[in-house]
């Protein structure tokens, strides 16, 4: 049964790939200027322009332009970058690697600080530390990414210089782990705030309800300590539609890396992507987004399962 | 970006508008609490690159200007420096490489025929010691340097220079691994070249060229080891092997770029041991990071953050100038504009000096039309529009328009070479509405913008322009390299979008591209310069100066009026 439903979903996920590719190949042709012009700029004269565009196959149909593209892709080789010549795989699989390192702590950071201050926020309704909570949740929500992390990066890197505010590792001596850690600090908390305040009023809410339930009252009058009743019966129920939503979080988390990446010079796919786009290099951007949906895809694939197992309620459907 | 490089494209993101309000944030941060630090400027740490020379009066800009930051100390061998760039390198193939963030790094790496030393803006020998033009224009006859080595040890000889060109220009060439961007169109006129002795070459055209040799100063036209091509074909790209200073050691992509010394670089070893090229893309970011001594040095400066330097004692500003011009098309097509007095109205209307102070922070000089001052074609007798609104309205009401009228304005969000673009444009327009000429600005992303200029301003998206802005760096003080492209050739294809017509002008610069002798030369650009003047199809705006700011520790920066070059050798760090 597990079988028919995982199949359904990976044929349902190729599909969307492959739409995904159709969109972004007609976007980048309906956006103005080609890569033609990206490379000559403003020596873009007629006859240059003229003959690299027909050295790039840039004046073929779209439609053959495309199924060039595909047909090279099938065989796994996603081309070269017009602009820079090298393998669009190299690319992009180098770069994902620093965004997956940046994406994973920060999400690690969003379950920990989120179901925390959720929880704690619904045990203690109504105080004060339920309020602040609250407040430092909305704007986590409010606050744009790229904003906070320059605010962020003037602060520590600075002002004060406790954090580098660029880079993955120190120009000179660094590489070691610990040198890494410092320069995730404060893109990855940037990266964080954001799913940790969505997480926190999510878990509080959930919490709130489960409080309601009746087998949490029958719990409390079974004479259970309260510290049991909040581990045993309130925190293992309340985490079931979070699982859902921390599924759709990660994917979240993926896409704003690239605002975040770009302020803090990581060097990601989500910023390689944008430079792509700016420059109308066509074979990256379309290796980049498709790779980024295709782990959005088997992301929200996974979450899916995730709250399958845990809750039999849902049906496989 | 990003000079040509749409970076900017390579300098710029949606991205960019959003980080450009970004950056305006984090320098207003900033701004307060460095002047606190500070507390006051009694030390200006201006410094100007140049020494000597013909174009140091351009330099008005250098204000208490010491001599070269070079004089203090003994020179020290050792030492890595860390250099900010705008962009990432997009390349480390000559052939491939486009635009000034990467022609600027990858220059230390190769060596070429000829180049720009010191301040001076004239071709000087590098691996060409001598040459000889023929008296038809239509080949050049080159000798180069003996013993000159490849870091890979081979010889940087005749063979070496005539594959260098081959596998760039000629399509069955086996090395051939095109698409080239730059190549075709820096040397349009390339026929063929050959080794006419072990260390003679003899380039052949196709037709009489008086800029082939200036185009050889462009970066595309760096040497490279044939040995190293052959085996690294196209990843050459990433395994480059030039001639020049600094070897290649390692290229992190989006992270940095490392080069060590050459010992035995033919002109002697440089004094640093290493140089680490980190891109910054933000410009908020790339001046915060000198600022906190990440970076020693940072080539590429918002003129927004040109006060900080000089008022903070860490660092200094090492400014010269460049063979850089910056203007604004004005669409001859357009219903007030067909008129020359409104053009010269919109010219007498703009408040050049005022703006280079403001906005540019002395970073630049005003400009009388595309020539750059101090140079061989330049002329300085021509018509002259001082800022003068009383003389604007005057000539705006003989045109039939006392009470101004709208006129729209395209400008791009940034650019390479597009010195603070959309600043300049408020500025214009805080201006001209003064005689009441109304701008209505509309901005667009870097290839879009380039995209729609190239097909000239009578219709971008449905709509007819009025004015746009353009700029253009050069290797050479030779404006024909460019001067007929943006100012004659029609669009589409041609960069002349306001679509200026004067025959005379045209058969002025076609001479001057044709014809061999230098002196012949200079008559026709400077009667071509004077028309212009009168016409003025352009808002003539300013030459931006090449400016650069490091820490105070690093000495020996010596910048040439060639954008895309730097020459680090003799730096090092005290």
């Amino acid at each position: 049964m597990y079988l028919t439903w995982i199949i359904r979903r990976v044929v349902y996920l190729i599909l969307v790939l492959w739409a995904v590719t159709i969109v972004v190949f007609l976007m980048m042709h309906l956006a103005p200027g080609d890569p033609a012009q990206a490379m000559l700029g403003p020596m873009a004269s007629g006859p240059a322009l003229a003959s690299l565009r027909q050295e790039l196959g840039l004046n073929e149909p779209i439609y053959i332009q495309y199924l060039h593209w595909l047909g090279h892709a099938l065989r796994g080789n996603l081309g070269r970058s017009i602009r820079q010549q090298v393998p669009v795989s190299s690319l992009i699989f180098s770069q994902f690697k620093n965004t997956v390192i940046l994406g994973s702590v920060s999400f690690v950071l969003a379950v920990i600080g989120g179901l925390a201050l959720g929880f704690i926020a619904a045990l203690k309704r109504g105080s004060l530390l339920d309020r602040i909570i609250i407040v430092i949740a909305s704007s986590g929500i409010a606050i744009p990414s790229f904003f906070l992390g320059l605010v962020l990066a003037y602060i520590f890197g600075i002002k004060f210089r406790i954090l580098p505010s660029n880079g993955m590792y120190a120009l000179q001596g660094g590489g070691g782990f610990g040198d890494l850690l410092k320069h995730l600090a404060l893109p990855a908390i940037t990266l964080a705030v954001g799913p940790i305040a969505v997480v926190a009023r999510m878990t509080r809410s959930s919490t709130l309800e489960v409080m309601g339930q009746d087998y949490v009252r029958t719990a409390r009058a079974k004479g259970l300590h309260d510290h049991t009743v909040a581990m045993r019966h309130i925190f293992k129920n309340a985490l079931i539609p979070i699982i859902h939503l921390l599924g759709l979080q990660a994917g979240i988390l993926l896409s704003a890396t690239a605002l975040v990446e770009v302020v803090f010079s990581w060097p990601g796919i989500g910023a390689l992507m944008v430079n792509s786009i700016l420059t109308r290099d066509l074979p990256v951007t379309q290796g980049s987004v498709l790779l980024i949906a295709a782990v959005y895809a088997v992301i929200s694939v996974v979450a899916d399962f995730a709250h399958m197992m845990i809750d039999p309620r849902v049906h496989q459907t | 970006m990003t000079y040509f490089l749409p970076n900017s494209l390579n300098r710029g993101i949606s991205r960019r508008q959003l980080l450009k309000g970004t950056a305006a944030v984090a320098g207003a941060l900033s701004i307060p609490s460095l002047l606190a630090a500070c507390g006051g400027s009694s030390s200006k740490s201006t410094t100007t690159a140049s020494t000597t020379t013909s174009q140091s009066t351009t330099s008005s800009s250098s204000s208490g200007s010491t001599p070269a930051a070079s004089s203090a100390g003994t020179p020290k061998k050792g030492g890595t420096l860390v250099i900010g760039m705008e962009a990432e390198i997009s390349s480390f193939d000559p052939a491939v490489m486009t635009g000034t963030s990467t022609f600027r790094p990858v220059s230390s790496m190769f060596d070429m025929l000829v180049n720009l030393y010191g301040n001076s803006s004239s071709l000087k020998p590098d691996i060409a010691t001598s040459w000889d033009v023929a008296p038809d224009g239509q080949s050049i006859t080159m000798k180069l340097m003996p013993n000159i080595k490849f870091h890979d040890g081979t010889a940087l000889d005749a063979d070496a220079v005539v594959f260098a060109f081959e596998r760039m220009l000629n399509k069955s060439n086996p090395y051939y691994f095109g698409p080239y961007a730059f190549p075709p169109f820096f040397f349009p006129t390339y026929k063929t070249s050959t080794a006419t002795g072990p260390l003679t070459v003899k380039f052949e055209l196709t037709q009489p060229d008086a800029t082939f040799l200036s185009a050889l100063a462009w970066n595309t036209a760096s040497m490279v080891s044939p040995t190293a091509v052959k085996s690294s074909g196209k990843d050459f790209t990433s395994k480059p092997v030039g001639a020049g200073p600094f070897k290649f050691d390692s290229w992190d992509k989006n992270v940095k770029t490392t080069m060590s010394r050459f010992d035995d670089y033919w002109n002697g070893p440089p004094l640093l041991d290493q140089i680490i090229w980190k891109p910054i893309v933000e410009e908020a970011a790339r001046f915060n990071q000198l600022l906190s001594g990440e970076v020693d040095f940072i080539v590429s400066i918002d003129p927004q953050f040109v006060p900080q330097v000089q008022s903070n004692p860490d660092l200094q500003l090492i400014q010269g100038p460049s063979l850089h011009t910056w203007w604004v098309y004005l669409n001859t097509h357009e219903t007030h504009l067909k008129d020359v007095r409104v053009r010269q109205a919109l010219n007498f209307g703009v408040d050049k000096d005022g703006l280079i102070k403001n906005v540019l922070h002395d970073t630049a000089v005003s400009s009388r039309g595309w020539c750059w001052p101090n140079t061989w074609a330049y002329e300085s007798d021509v018509t002259l529009y001082p800022y003068d609104p009383d003389k604007a309205k005057s000539l705006l009401a003989a045109a039939g328009f006392p009470n101004g009228f709208d006129l729209e304005y395209l400008v791009p969000q940034s650019g390479s070479g597009m010195v603070a673009p959309t600043e300049i444009a408020t500025a214009m327009q805080a201006d001209l509405k003064k005689i009441g000429v109304n701008l209505k600005i509309t901005t667009m992303e870097w290839i879009s913008y380039l995209a729609a200029t190239a097909n000239g301003l009578d219709n971008i998206n449905g709509k007819q322009f009025g004015m746009c802005q353009e700029s253009w760096m050069n290797p050479v003080d030779d404006p024909g390299l460019w001067v007929e492209f943006e100012s004659v050739s029609m669009p589409p294809g041609g960069g002349n979008s306001g679509y200026y017509q004067n025959a005379q002008y045209a058969d002025l610069l076609a001479k001057g591209r044709t014809t061999i002798d230098q002196t012949q030369r200079a008559t026709f650009y400077k009667q071509a310069q004077k028309i212009f003047a009168d016409d003025a199809p352009w808002i003539f705006m300013f030459h931006s100066n090449f400016v650069t700011a490091a820490r105070k520790n690093v000495q020996g920066i010596s910048l040439n009026p060639d954008q895309n070059v730097l020459h680090l050798k003799d730096v090092w760090k005290s």
